[in-house]
This record gives C-alpha cells, structure tokens and sequence, in this order.
C-alpha cells in the first residue's frame, strides 16, 4: 500500500467498492415455494363483494323506504306534535347540555377513527 | 416497464398462477439479494423474499402501475425488513439531512498490475467493510448501487426526504473512508 491514498483516491476506491459490489446468486429457485404457498391464498380480486355489502345494501334502502313511507302516511297532527317534541327537546339541549352536541359529534369522530386507523396502518405496512 | 411484464402483471392480476410464477422467476434474484444484504443471513432472506411474493400476490390488485413492478416489490421487502428488524426505520428516520457535498461518481482505472492486484485487495476489504455497516447503511447501498435506483426512487419509496436519503449514502461513505484508513494503518504496521 503506497502513501498515496489521497482523498480523491480514496472517493474512486470507495465508488469502485460500491459499483463491483454485485448480486449474489440465488442459493435455491423459490418459485414452487411460492406458488404453493399462494394456492393457499385466495386469487386477488380488484373488487370483492361480501356478504357485508350486501346486507347494508338491503338495510338501507329498506330503512329509508320505512322512514318515507312513515312519515307519508302518519296523521298531520302526530307530524305536528312529533316536530313540536323535536323542537323542544333541540332547545332543552342547547339551554341544559351545551357540551352534548360537540361531544356526540367529537365522540363519533373519534368512534368512527377508532374503526378505520387500524384498517389503513394494517393496509399501509403491507 | 416492458410490455411483457406490464401483460404478466395483469394476467396475474386477475389471478392467473402461471404469470405470477414468471414474475416470481424473474424478480425473485433482486428481492432475495435486497433482503441478504439487510437481515445477512441467507435462510432469513429465503423466507423473507418468499413472504414478499405472498404479500405481493394478495396485495396485486392494489399495483396500479404508478411505480416499477420491482421498485414496488422492494417496498414490500422493506416492510417486512421493518418488521423483523425494529430498529431500522428508526435508524432511517434518525440520519437527518445535513449532507452538504457529495462524493462524485467517477470510474477507476490502474495503469500497471500491482495497482490492480492492490485493488482487488482493497475492493474485497471493502466489500467486507460494507457487510459491516449498519443495516440502514447497507439497505441504501443496496437500492443505490445493487439496484440502481436513483435518490429520489429511494425516498420515494421508503418514505424519507431526499435529503435523509443523500445523508445516509454519505455517511455509508464516510464509514468506509474509516475502513480505508484502518486499512492503510494495518498495512503499515505489517510488513
């Protein structure tokens, strides 16, 4: 090793090092491995329906149909008093319980966080 | 991406074995040697590269394209890499970005046969110096120099600011500067 290991030498070594520092061969094919444990997974599907979807699917439409046909058909006065009882009580609350509407709405938020932000950190370390 | 692949893809995608089999054959060389040179170990790299073409295989409805097949699969690998080794994104977040200049790339030519035989000494020093570096060190090599990819590839794929990724490349040279030193002193001492 001679004295001259100036630092451009030393950049061009390290640069050479890093450039020749390949690939290794594979020790052993895994394709067959692979492929057998993916028989196991089901096939990948861009879209999947589950039984889930289709149970929503049913409920709401059914509740809402339920709800428009209620109030359809309910006598005028009972609509009359049910808006009456709606007011009142929106009034009692915000006179008795100022902080239950943020705290419903933040409460909710934070439910509704709670299901979703373990889903997406699972889906963002695949 | 070529078109083959770009057809393997999609067949795969829709869930055909053969062609998930053809990119596994042909990816399997790159995922394998990315894992080796982050866990060193060659068992470990087996199972982890195959647990990335599992992950691969039911995530693939979620590759749109937007990157390179590879490039995504590396992305994976680094998450498993995560897992298996806590401390590396850590240390990966830790380097900073203080980086200011940068070694240049340039090639190495020796004129007379003892300057090459000094070099392939050297360069196998070296090579050994780099299987020593931290695990966060040899990862940015490996997508650097074995994989080719450019800074912004590799920060975009390990989520990292570019500057993050530059620092951690410079003090990977800086280390084997180290190593260099050390090499020149044992060289001096035997004669």
């Amino acid at each position: 090793m001679d004295d001259s290991l100036t630092p451009e030498k030393q950049n061009l070594l390290i640069e050479d090092a890093l450039h020749t520092y390949t690939m290794v061969p594979m020790p052993r094919d895994i394709t067959v491995d692979v492929m057998s444990r993916t028989q196991t997974v089901p096939a990948p599907r861009a879209f999947r329906l589950t039984w889930n979807d289709f149970a929503l699917g049913i409920i709401f439409p059914l509740c809402i149909t339920a709800v428009w046909f209620g109030l359809n058909n309910l006598p005028p006065l009972v609509i009359a008093q049910l808006h009456k009882e709606s007011i009142l009580l929106y009034q009692h609350i915000l006179v008795n319980a100022r902080w239950l509407i943020p705290a419903f709405s933040f409460g909710l938020a934070g439910f509704l966080a709670a299901l979703t932000i373990p889903y997406l950190r699972r889906e963002l370390m695949k | 991406m070529p078109d083959s692949e770009r057809h393997l893809i999609q067949r795969a995608q829709k869930g055909d074995h053969e062609a998930f089999a053809a990119l596994v054959t042909e990816h399997q060389r790159y995922v394998y040697n990315l894992a080796l040179r982050v866990l060193k170990n060659e068992e470990e790299a087996l199972d982890l590269a195959q647990e990335t073409f599992v992950r691969a295989w039911t995530a693939l409805p979620n590759f749109r394209g937007q990157s390179q097949f590879r490039t995504w699969l590396y992305r994976i690998v680094t998450n498993l890499c995560y897992n298996r080794l806590p401390n590396l994104r850590r240390s990966l977040n830790e380097l900073g970005n203080d980086v200011i200049s940068e070694i240049p790339e340039t090639d190495l030519t020796f004129d007379n046969p003892a300057q090459r035989f000094e070099s392939h000494e050297l360069r196998s020093y070296l090579h050994k110096a780099i299987d020593e570096l931290d695990e966060n060190y040899r990862l940015l090599i490996s997508l650097r120099y074995q994989n080719e990819l450019s800074y912004e590839e590799i920060a975009k794929m390990l989520n990292l600011p570019l500057g993050t990724v530059k620092t951690g490349l410079f003090r990977a040279k800086e280390q084997l500067r180290c190593a260099l030193e050390r090499y020149k002193e044992l060289s001096w001492t035997i004669p």
